[in-house]
């Protein structure tokens, strides 16, 4: 038995992340840094007290799946049709360019003309681990600069899997090898991807929708979608093998189609809250792992010779991006947001520069992985903090940048709610709320876990939106900190004082109780009105009562419009409303 | 550049247990056994290497119990003890008895060789024995909560469950501190225990001095409050296993430490939320991994070599189920009636507690890793878990069928009443209106008749509301309102009115066969239901949302209209918040309700 005992590697990683994350957050560092530091510290590098082990592995490998996946759930095809043109012309030229660079400055260097092709071939990328990370953490990977740089990085993961296809083949016998693989790599990736956008269009609705309601089991089923992706990509090879075809696709890829097929449905954003933590456990231990596997000797036989690369690097790779992304007609800030992002070398250099060291005979020594993984962490850690504060930066720079200014720029497509209400809940209560709001208010918002109240929302002609109240993430969808006027049909303490933290004193906030108690906390909590629906309810039913006992006629007129309404049997009934009740 | 084999095997698991998720969805099964179904499907391709995936696995234990610990506030733990609890407790007591004694007779029927080639390795020892004890006392699904939060159902079998559910779960948990921090064979129990001991005392420590600092120090950042939170965990797993004391013990004692504030970090919770949900299903789905059947094609072959080794796990995992979904409903029902309690009520909580609970599966898979439990034993326990709770579900979906069916039969005897003042209906009362329930609802409805002289008939079956309804009442039959003879000791017939007010489906469609001959209305809180009610002869539908939305139309329409700014709408609805001000018959529902109050 594997003695992993919980003592073991994993609980020293976790731990000792977990210390220096909250330092870093303390001191106000992106917390990658932290991770990345710790397993300086912690590995072989530093004090050596942890090696890589299979556990720590597979985390770390889990860790970039769940990170395509979540950024997969994230894309709506949509949204980002518009810019797949604009990404095909810009990442392959780039990726030439920085490739060139990158061969020459190796060639300058002491390098051998092999291993300077190598090194030309590892520095192409950015890191999708860093990028992604830092746009998720700055609320900004569906800004149109994020949509760019996760685009360039998506064909930048292509080419990655080609190439590693080419590695694993060993040295090629020429311009034909090269291009089989090549061909099958792309074959692969486009039946992939056909097959995860059929399945979003003709499988998945009607399964998602049977299980939408049952959070659990949701994440379940999308778990098992993902691992179903990362089987088939991980195993490819074992799969085409027996027809003489030697294939590869990465895993990454894999996860990012399978989260791609979910995001198309209406149930993405739950998805997304759910997974979102897994990933972070995850991809803390991915950070962390990368520099475990390295001897400080091999680490540091170049560390001049990548200071170097590493300054020049990132100066070139901004220099081509922002050329790039200004000639497709970028307006200037998001060309210039969109290409800071991308100056570090990615992880995916050093997955690269192990194939060619394993490859037999190696192309390259350890000495010269250790350069290119020093290259890799330095650009990183730099390029978190160019992220980190890409805003302010570009205020800084705007007025040298002018003479780039775009006359006619690329629009981002704009859909962010401002002023408008948001309801929680679907039920008769928050419907007639929504007839009255609506003759004030333009953009109304349903927040709803029900698939059929959210079908029932959207086909009355409001916007839904599917998820639960608890994510942040379907809060800030919804726009409730810009909300004039929320309307909370949840009787949950817990739901509505999490809306009360979020909204401001210029929104007026309803929300529903159970008892006198609740209602007097959520008026504490700063509630403008608290609906007591029980006690409501019981107190029109006896007035109702009331007419009963003394006149059955009175009685049967007092319902009436009760009775039509709960005839329909419809959630949303399309029947005129009582005119308010009787006063009391 | 990894090995993935563990990754591999995590895949296969899942991608597995996906299909079998969604066809048990379809059979309306619940996940927990679907997923030691689909272990149990992968485990017999033989992919899996059990140690590797059963380290996962005890994450998955760790989050399970961590969280449930989380919830326990050490300030407010109750030391009163209810009725029910004591039920709970009785249950688990004789459950747990004759597990023992059934494992026992097994062990040496297969000692003495009676069945030829048919045996152990090991002899069933007590040790072993309580194992088989635990699984059939323990019947919790990990509910947790209900211990604190009130119950809020109406219906009394619906509570009466939950709260037996949380009692289970505390004895569980209380088993797996004892079994894994007593049982150790070198070290005293005692120095065990007192590990144990100190480990909670450091959390209740943490809980008080330094998670404030915690929570200072991650200023606000919810990843870093989660990856400390997941720190503070691990730490704790680490101390207990420097201890040599059972992960458990640790994980629940990390669960203490950490301040439950699903308000201000929500999102953090949300996530040890994900990442529970993520680790339990490995553990579910690797210990259905870990049982051997044997294989189809080898019993062809040979059957009394292949099937030899499995009779013994067979019939153990036979017998609990027996133990389980036969015997445990008798006792629960048995002991609820003798408290008082219908005899409806009881059989259908006994039918949705008639299964073995999630945390025997952990405690049998501690004993395992700690070497307590022999290998036929554990899978017996681990068959017996999934199909108890599989038949459960079944049984849980037609409860009321099968509770007709045994009335049909008489195996239920005549309904019990154990006080003699059950019907205090005078014999000539007619054109009175019968109140179904003496929940919130009831309370106010019989107000309501006493005012304005109408006379009523209360119908409670819940023994915790009698004391009130003695007092409070004129009129009032305690039954199972769905008892033929509580609807002759209410004269029915003759009134006016029937109100029910319990949500319940089985009590409605009762009430509405009465329609012909009085005004029936009920209760939903789902509007689409309406409609069908009343095609189904309801006077009238009371939807308790429908109802308020009226009033609140007034406040909001006076609000948009700026009749109000939202400064004196909040001041002028929180005075009436005030008792004082209110209206009369709203406080006093809400002052007679603190009693009893379950059947809100």
């Amino acid at each position: 038995m594997v003695d992993v005992g919980l003592a073991s590697d994993v609980a020293i990683i976790l731990v000792a992340a977990a210390l220096v994350g909250v330092l870093a957050v303390r001191l106000g560092q992106p917390t990658i840094i932290g991770y990345i530091l710790t397993g300086v510290v912690i590995g072989p590098v530093g004090l050596g007290l942890v090696e890589p082990s299979i556990i720590t592995d597979t985390m770390a490998e889990l860790g970039l799946a769940f990170l395509l996946f979540l950024l997969g759930i994230k894309m709506r095809i949509d949204e980002i049709r518009h810019l797949i043109a604009p990404i095909v012309k810009i990442s392959i030229p780039q990726m030439v360019a920085v490739g060139a660079v990158g061969f020459g400055f190796a060639v300058l260097l002491p390098f051998s003309f092999e291993e300077a092709v190598i090194i030309g071939l590892a520095v192409v990328y950015s890191s999708t681990a860093v990028v992604i990370k830092m746009l998720n953490d700055k609320g900004e990977a569906t800004s149109l600069h994020g949509k760019i740089d996760v685009g360039v990085l998506l064909a930048q993961d292509i080419v990655v899997v080609i190439i590693l296809a080419v590695l694993a083949a060993g040295r090629p016998d020429g311009v034909a090898d090269v291009a089989v693989t090549l061909g099958i790599v792309m074959v692969l990736v486009t039946i992939t991807t056909v097959a995860a956008i059929a399945a979003s269009r003709y499988v998945l609705p009607s399964l998602f929708r049977q299980i939408a309601d049952d959070t659990r089991l949701l994440f379940l089923v999308a778990i098992s979608w993902l691992f179903l992706f990362v089987l088939v990509s991980d195993q490819i090879n074992l799969i085409l093998s027996p027809i003489g075809i030697d294939a590869y696709l990465s895993i990454e890829m894999g996860a990012f189609l399978a989260g791609l097929a979910i995001a198309q449905l209406p149930y993405s954003k739950d998805l997304q809250g759910l997974v979102n933590p897994l990933t972070d456990l995850f991809v803390m231990v991915f950070f962390v792992s990368v520099a475990l596997d390295f001897e400080a000797s091999d680490l540091l036989a170049y560390w001049q010779e990548a200071v170097v690369v590493a300054v020049g690097l990132m100066i070139v790779k901004f220099v081509v991006f922002f050329l790039l992304l200004n000639w497709q007609r970028f307006d200037l800030e998001t060309t210039f947001l969109g290409s800071i992002g991308m100056i570090q070398v990615s992880e995916f250099g050093i997955v690269v520069a192990v194939a060619a060291v394993e490859s037999e005979p190696p192309f390259i020594g350890q000495a010269e992985l250790g350069f290119i993984t020093l290259v890799a962490l330095m650009t990183m850690s730099v390029s978190v903090y160019f992220i980190q504060y890409n805003r302010q930066l570009f205020e800084r720079v705007e007025p040298y940048l002018s003479r780039w200014e775009q006359s006619d720029p690329v629009q981002p497509a704009d859909t962010e709610y401002r002023n408008h209400v948001v309801v929680i809940g679907y039920d008769e209560i928050a419907r007639r709320a929504l007839r009255i709001l609506e003759e004030q208010y333009d953009q109304i918002v349903v927040i709803d876990r029900n698939v059929e109240h959210v079908e029932a929302i959207e086909d009355a002609g409001y916007d839904a939106l599917f998820g639960d109240f608890k994510y942040a993430k379907i809060r800030k969808d919804a726009g409730v900190k810009y909300a004039d006027f929320v309307f909370s049909s949840s009787d949950q303490v817990e739901i509505n004082e999490i809306l009360l933290r979020e909204t401001t004193e210029e929104t007026t906030v309803f929300v529903e109780a159970r008892t006198v108690e609740e209602a007097a906390q959520l008026y504490d909590a700063g509630a403008e009105y608290v609906v007591l629906a029980p006690q409501l309810g019981i107190a029109q039913f006896i007035e109702y009562l009331e007419s009963y006992v003394g006149d059955r006629s009175t009685f049967d007129r007092e319902i009436a419009a009760d009775m039509e309404l709960l005839r329909s049997g419809q959630l949303f009934p399309d029947i005129t409303d009582r005119v308010g009740g009787d006063d009391d | 550049m990894t090995d993935v084999a563990l990754l591999t095997a995590m895949a296969i698991l899942f991608v597995v247990a996906g299909p079998v998720l969604l066809i048990a969805k379809g059979l309306r099964l619940s996940i927990i056994p679907s997923l030691i179904l689909a272990g149990l499907f992968v485990g017999q391709l033989g992919l899996i290497d059990g140690a590797l995936m059963l380290e996962l696995a005890r994450l998955g234990i760790a989050f399970l119990v961590f969280t449930f610990s989380v919830q326990i506030h050490t300030e407010e733990v109750r030391t009163v003890v209810s009725n029910t609890e004591v039920v709970a407790i009785v249950q688990a007591f004789v459950l747990g008895v004759l597990g023992i004694l059934f494992a026992l007779v097994v062990g040496i029927v297969l000692e003495s060789g009676v069945v030829p080639g048919v045996g152990l390795e090991e002899p069933v020892t007590v040790e072993q024995a309580l194992f088989v004890g635990i699984a059939a006392a323990l019947s919790s699904v990990i509910v947790g909560t209900a211990l604190f939060a009130k119950p809020q159902s109406d219906i009394v079998h619906d509570y009466l469950s939950s709260e037996i559910d949380s009692v289970s779960d505390f004895l569980a948990v209380f088993v797996l501190l004892v079994v894994s921090a007593g049982t150790f064979a070198l070290d005293p129990i005692a120095t065990q225990f007192g590990y144990g001991v100190m480990l909670l005392g450091a959390a209740i420590v943490i809980n008080r001095y330094l998670f404030g600092i915690m929570e200072r120090l991650a200023s606000g950042s919810d990843e870093a409050m989660l990856i400390s939170i997941v720190a503070l965990l691990i730490v704790f797993l680490a101390a207990a296993d420097f201890l040599d004391t059972s992960i458990v013990v640790g994980a629940f004692a990390a669960g203490l430490a950490v301040r439950d504030n699903p308000v201000e970090y929500s999102e953090v919770f949300n996530g040890l939320n994900s990442i529970q949900e993520f680790f339990v299903a490995i553990f579910f789905a690797t210990v259905g991994a870990l049982v051997t059947l044997p294989s189809p094609l080898a019993v062809t072959a040979d059957p009394s070599a292949t099937l030899g080794p499995f009779v013994p796990v067979a019939t153990i995992a036979l017998g609990l189920v027996v133990l389980t979904v036969v015997i445990k409903p008798i006792v629960i029902g048995v002991l609820l009636v003798y408290n008082g309690y219908d005899r409806r009520s009881a059989t259908v909580t006994g039918l949705t507690l008639d299964h073995v609970g999630a945390f025997s599966v952990i405690v049998a898979i501690e004993a395992l890793i700690l070497g307590l439990l022999i290998e036929p034993v554990f899978e017996g326990i681990i068959l017996a878990a999934a199909v108890s709770m599989i038949l459960s579900n079944l049984t849980h979906t037609y409860d009321e069928e099968i509770y007709g069916l045994l009335v049909d039969r008489g195996w239920l005897g005549q309904p019990y009443h154990d006080v003699d003042d059950w019907n205090s209906v005078p014999e000539d009362m007619s054109d009175h209106v019968v109140i179904v329930g003496y929940g919130r609802h009831g309370r106010r409805l019989v107000e309501f008749c006493e005012e304005v002289d109408q006379p009523y008939v209360v119908i409670e079956n819940n023994p915790q509301a009698l004391p009130d309804l003695r007092a409070n009442c004129g009129a009032y039959v305690f039954a199972d309102a769905i008892e033929p003879e509580t609807a002759d000791a209410s004269n029915l017939e003759a009134a006016r009115l029937v109100i029910s007010t319990a949500d319940s489906k089985p009590l409605t469609e009762h009430f509405l066969s009465f329609s012909d001959t009085v005004d029936v209305i009920v209760r939903t809180r789902e509007l689409p239901m309406a409609a069908d009610l009343i095609e189904r002869g309801a006077t009238y539908v009371i939807v308790p949302d429908l109802l308020a939305a009226d009033q609140l139309a007034d406040s909001l329409g006076a609000l948009l209209n700026g009749e109000y700014d939202p400064d004196e709408l909040r001041a002028e609805s929180m005075s009436e918040l005030n008792p004082e001000r209110a209206p009369p018959r709203f406080s006093t529902a809400e002052s007679t309700s603190h009693t009893g109050e379950p059947n809100r």
